[in-house]
């Protein structure tokens, strides 16, 4: 080997590192490789003189407290830490930028695009607003009923709400109402509502519309988009299992007579809460049912199993199956009709309170 | 004393108390090398601090399998260094450091050679021979690979030595190998 060839080497051998047995026995051999080696033995001794005879001041005392950015250091240690190149970080993290705002858009369009409301309906009268669950193409949410009993049970108000179009943000809805007043017997008869006469109104998200009522009072309505409708509209009003203390439910019932279903009232649905809360229904082939919470003349007991209502009529055993819990209490009353006038069989299935579906609690 | 990696948790974890020992404890050779790296004594506090102080603030970038906390100081110390020095305008970095470097070591003949070396060959001959640093703790310091290190310092000990047998034929003194 030549002395270039080994020269580095010789800083090698300084540095505590093995060497090619060539070289080292060319170094064994070569005064001039061995002086430049001891030269650069000395450089590295020199240095080490001359930085001990520098005096190494202590630092001044400084106070670290409460300087760290932990947020830029969060951040910068994840990019210090990066496993994958920034490229397809960068790339990854403008899909995410893109894919959030998409959905941002999705969620905007959803309103615009959503054939679901729900609609807040205010009779001025001190108590909640009644909501209104409105869906096209849902049949059991194309309309919904609200109204009011007067507090001397005198009279009663209904009103059949019905959803017809959309107009970009607006809907348009139906609106049928009838003010009922009670007979000598206190009674207040059943009139379809879908005789009378329909008001037409646009109803923009967020903005209140007032309706004159016939009665002279005001209604006042509050719509708001809603990506859908309870699959029970029941369940919407209160949307816990378990109906409230004073609440009666019917969710499409089936009724059963002896083992054999004479009767199916699937996709109605009412609900009702309140003082003397009461419900009717009404199988052609079975007749008319009425329920409620608290025994009323010709009354018998049924028994409450969840969404079952049992009872026994004319040595019969009957067995109504409900989409939800019926009631809260494990007894109600059940009165059967076996025969109903025409002009009664306005609808087949009706809650409230009890003056209000003809239904006389007391003699 | 903690190791590299529990002192590294606890100074990312805010640990001030930590953090001031170990400062402590480096600053003052830190300084010894960013002084005959930047040739100025207050260059070299300013560069020391603001490395600690840069540290202490985002402390990121240390792995601990990849060499010693030391090592990696002295790498973030000599990247602020060369920072500094790209911001200095030509003309004042020409003029300020052959000046500034006649003032660390006066009488030393090996002060004056190591600032004529560059900036790099100083940095790797002080941290190998004074510091002490592994080939792989200057590969990490000098973001070079190690088969590298071995040809830098070669040539970096014998552009000093070239340098340093030239002053002393220049000023006729006798060279005594120790």
């Amino acid at each position: 080997m030549k002395c270039a060839e080994v020269s580095e080497f010789l800083s090698a051998l300084c540095d505590g590192e093995t060497i090619p047995r060539e070289a080292a026995l060319h170094i064994a051999e070569c005064v001039e490789c061995q002086q430049q080696l001891s030269e650069y033995t000395a450089i590295g001794v020199e240095l080490r003189r001359m930085a001990s005879l520098e005096v190494a001041e202590a630092a001044p005392v400084r106070s670290w407290g409460g300087q760290q950015n932990r947020l830029a250091l969060w951040w910068q240690k994840g990019v210090a830490t990066m496993r994958i190149p920034r490229v397809a970080f960068g790339m990854l993290v403008l899909c995410l930028v893109l894919v959030g705002t998409r959905l941002a858009v999705v969620e905007v369009g959803a309103h615009s695009a959503s054939n679901a409301v729900k609609i807040a309906v205010d009779f001025g009268l001190g108590s909640a607003p009644q909501p209104c669950y409105l869906q096209q193409g849902n049949r059991k949410a194309h309309d919904c009923s609200v109204g009011t009993v007067a507090q001397n049970g005198k009279s009663s108000s209904s009103y059949s709400i019905f959803l017809k179009q959309f107009d970009g943000a607006r809907f348009q809805l139906e609106v049928r109402g009838l003010v009922q007043r009670a007979d000598e017997r206190g009674i207040i008869s059943p009139i379809p509502i879908m005789s009378q006469p329909a008001h037409e109104l646009w109803l923009t998200p967020g903005q209140a519309v007032e309706l004159p009522l016939a009665n002279g009072d005001k209604m006042k309505l509050v719509g708001e988009w809603i990506d859908h409708t309870s699959a029970f509209m029941t369940l919407a009003a209160n949307p816990t299992i378990d109906p409230n203390a004073n609440e009666l439910r019917f969710a499409s019932p089936m009724l059963v007579r002896d083992g054999r279903v004479v009767g199916d009232l699937e996709g109605f649905e009412c609900r009702s809460s309140g003082q003397q809360t009461a419900a009717r229904l009404y199988y052609p082939k079975a007749g008319r049912f009425s329920f409620a919470l608290e025994p009323f003349p010709g009354a018998l007991e049924a028994t409450v199993r969840d969404s079952r209502v049992i009872f026994s009529v004319d040595g019969q055993q009957y067995m109504l199956i409900n989409g939800t819990p019926v009631a809260r209490g494990e007894k109600i009353w059940v009165l059967r009709e076996a025969k109903i006038p025409p002009q009664e069989r306005v609808s087949p299935i009706a809650c409230g309170n009890a003056r209000s579906i003809g239904l006389p609690l007391q003699q | 004393m903690l190791e590299d990696e529990e002192l590294w948790n606890r100074i990312v974890g805010g640990d001030a108390r930590q953090f001031s020992g170990w400062y402590q404890m480096q600053a003052p050779r830190l300084k010894i090398f960013l002084r005959h790296l930047l040739g100025s004594e207050q260059v070299a506090e300013d560069v020391m601090q603001e490395t600690f102080t840069q540290i202490w603030r985002r402390p990121v970038g240390y792995e601990a399998g990849r060499g010693s906390l030391r090592a990696w100081l002295y790498g973030a110390a000599r990247r602020r260094a060369a920072e500094w020095r790209r911001k200095q305008k030509p003309e004042e970095a020409m003029e300020s450091e052959p000046a500034q470097a006649s003032g660390i070591e006066r009488s030393s003949m090996l002060a004056d050679a190591m600032a004529r070396l560059s900036a790099e060959q100083r940095t790797l001959l002080w941290l190998r021979e004074v510091e002490g640093h592994s080939y792989q703790e200057l590969a990490e310091i000098l973001d070079i690979p190690v088969s590298t290190v071995r040809s830098r310092l070669h040539a970096a000990r014998e552009a000093l030595r070239q340098l340093w047998l030239g002053n002393q034929k220049a000023k006729g003194e006798g060279y005594e190998v120790r």
